[in-house]
């Protein structure tokens, strides 16, 4: 979804200052200057932003900025089914 | 005598501006204290201090992309650490970093970041605590920080003697120097721990000034009645070198780091020893180290915290052991105190001073309190030439700091 797109660009940039022009969906993290300190950081803000938490094996150095998202709405999804009516 | 270093840079961010020069001008008119009311401390009993008048988005913008990781007083540290590596001529990009040392005092560390985490520990549970975290509190982050900015990778420490920590480093610098165990060292102090916790600390031990009035009038060291001192933050580095490797260079020399006399009370944990015998015996070490008498002594630094134990007991000390009434100031006056900045702080101003050959009067002081025989400056700048001056820093712990220096030439 372009909202969780356009989510996590702006958390890149305010919370670890990667400059929005770097910001593609096909950069990776490691591309984007996330060290291992930087990606544990980056999952809490997401988790304080989405209210779910990606494991790390969803985002590592090699993961991309869409592959982040997608993971993201995948889980939002699970989670909207679980409490959902039925 | 200890042979003297080069001070070649220098590099300050206090709550007077963000440079060495903007300190200067503010610290040098001598006005009143840069106290304001503090949102972070807001519904407790003192809730005013000296901030470093930038945002955090400021701070951020100068410090660059690593910002995201430091806690402010790393930042400070960084941005004091670049002016002084400038102001010196001298280029991290190019030297030989293996051969520079970095020595940063800090006295309490991010606060303001322990507190925060153990908020979130408390109501969110520790899937929700920062993994900056202990990056962020240990107080040789902002050595750590300095240290990488700048590519040195000779010896760096981080000392911590609270309030004479600034003052501490520069004089383990200077050791590291004349053992030859470096040729550059970055030395100073940092501190950003103006937080609740640290406030209220500070509060139940009757340190701080209750502010009563104007709070921009609440520091006012050596006054008949100064209350306690005013917290405050910043960062202040020098940049020193042996005087041969400055002249092979060609480097400006601001003035000269000629003695340092660091000694311990051996007393109590928090209250200066009786006759302020500890402090005396570090002026006599720094002045025997700089091959000084007593009365070469032209200009006195003071700690000058507006405590009322403190200043009398330091008033005491200098009339004592220097009784030709050097003048004196207190530049806490103006800045309030930044704790383990204050010594690094006040050791540039003093390097100003006797630059500039002229004596910042002390802020809010239209005399000392009548007991106290001294020689105060106030109202407005004098007009010295100065050929030597101390910097006292004394600290919680019992630690003692007196630097001596002189003009450079």
């Amino acid at each position: 979804v372009q909202e969780t797109y356009d989510v996590i660009r702006s958390v890149l940039s305010d919370s670890f200052r990667v400059p929005a022009e770097e910001v593609r969906p096909g950069a990776t993290l490691g591309e984007l200057d996330l060290d291992s300190l930087a990606l544990t950081e980056f999952v809490l803000v997401l988790h304080e932003r989405f209210g779910v938490k990606i494991d790390s094996g969803h985002a590592h150095r090699g993961t991309t900025v869409a592959e982040v998202a997608d993971r993201l709405d995948a889980l939002r999804e699970d989670g909207a089914r679980a409490v959902g009516p039925s | 005598m200890t042979a003297p270093v080069a001070v070649t840079g220098l590099g300050l961010i206090t709550a007077a501006g963000e440079s060495a020069g903007a300190t200067w001008n503010a610290v040098a008119d001598g006005v009143r204290t840069a106290a304001a009311r503090d949102p972070a401390l807001a519904g407790l009993p003192v809730d005013f201090s000296c901030r470093v008048p930038l945002s955090r988005e400021a701070l951020d913008d100068r410090v660059g992309r690593a910002s995201w990781r430091m806690s402010r007083h790393a930042k400070l540290a960084v941005l004091a650490a670049r002016e002084a590596v400038r102001d010196a001529g001298l280029d991290a990009a190019t030297w030989n970093g293996g051969r520079v040392a970095v020595v940063i005092g800090c006295g309490l560390g991010a606060d303001d970041v322990r507190e925060e985490q153990d908020r979130r520990l408390r109501e969110l549970g520790p899937d929700m605590v920062s993994a900056l975290t202990i990056p962020g509190i240990i107080p040789n982050m902002a050595a750590g920080e300095v240290s990488i900015d700048l590519g040195a990778e000779g010896p760096s420490v981080a000392p911590a003697t609270a309030c004479a920590s600034g003052a501490t480093a520069i004089a383990l610098a200077r050791d590291l120097l004349v053992a030859g165990r470096c040729d550059i060292v970055v030395a100073g102090g940092a501190e950003a721990a103006v937080a609740r916790l640290t406030a209220a600390g500070f509060w139940r031990m009757g340190a701080l000034s209750l502010g009563t009035g104007q709070v921009t009038e609440a520091s006012r060291p050596f006054a008949a009645d100064r209350d306690g001192f005013v917290m405050g933050e910043g960062a202040g580095i020098l940049v020193m070198e042996r005087t041969d490797d400055a002249m092979a260079r060609g480097a400006r020399s601001r003035a000269l780091l000629v003695g340092c006399g660091s000694t311990s009370d051996a007393h109590h944990p928090t209250a200066p020893a009786p006759d302020a015998r500890g402090a005396e015996a570090a002026l006599r070490i720094a002045l025997d180290e700089a091959g000084l008498a007593a009365d070469d002594v032209d200009h006195v630094n003071a700690h000058g915290t507006s405590t009322p134990l403190n200043d009398a007991g330091e008033a005491a000390l200098i009339a004592r052991v220097l009784p030709h009434r050097p003048s004196v100031t207190a530049p806490k006056g103006v800045l309030g105190h930044s704790i383990g900045a204050a010594g690094a702080v006040e050791a540039a101003l003093t390097v100003l001073t006797i630059q500039h050959r002229t004596v910042p009067p002390i802020a809010n002081l239209v005399a000392p309190a009548p007991e106290l025989d001294i020689d105060c400056v106030t109202k407005q700048p004098r007009r010295q030439d100065i050929r030597a001056a101390v910097s006292h820093s004394f600290g919680f712990g019992g630690h003692n700091v007196v630097l001596a220096l002189a003009k450079a030439s």
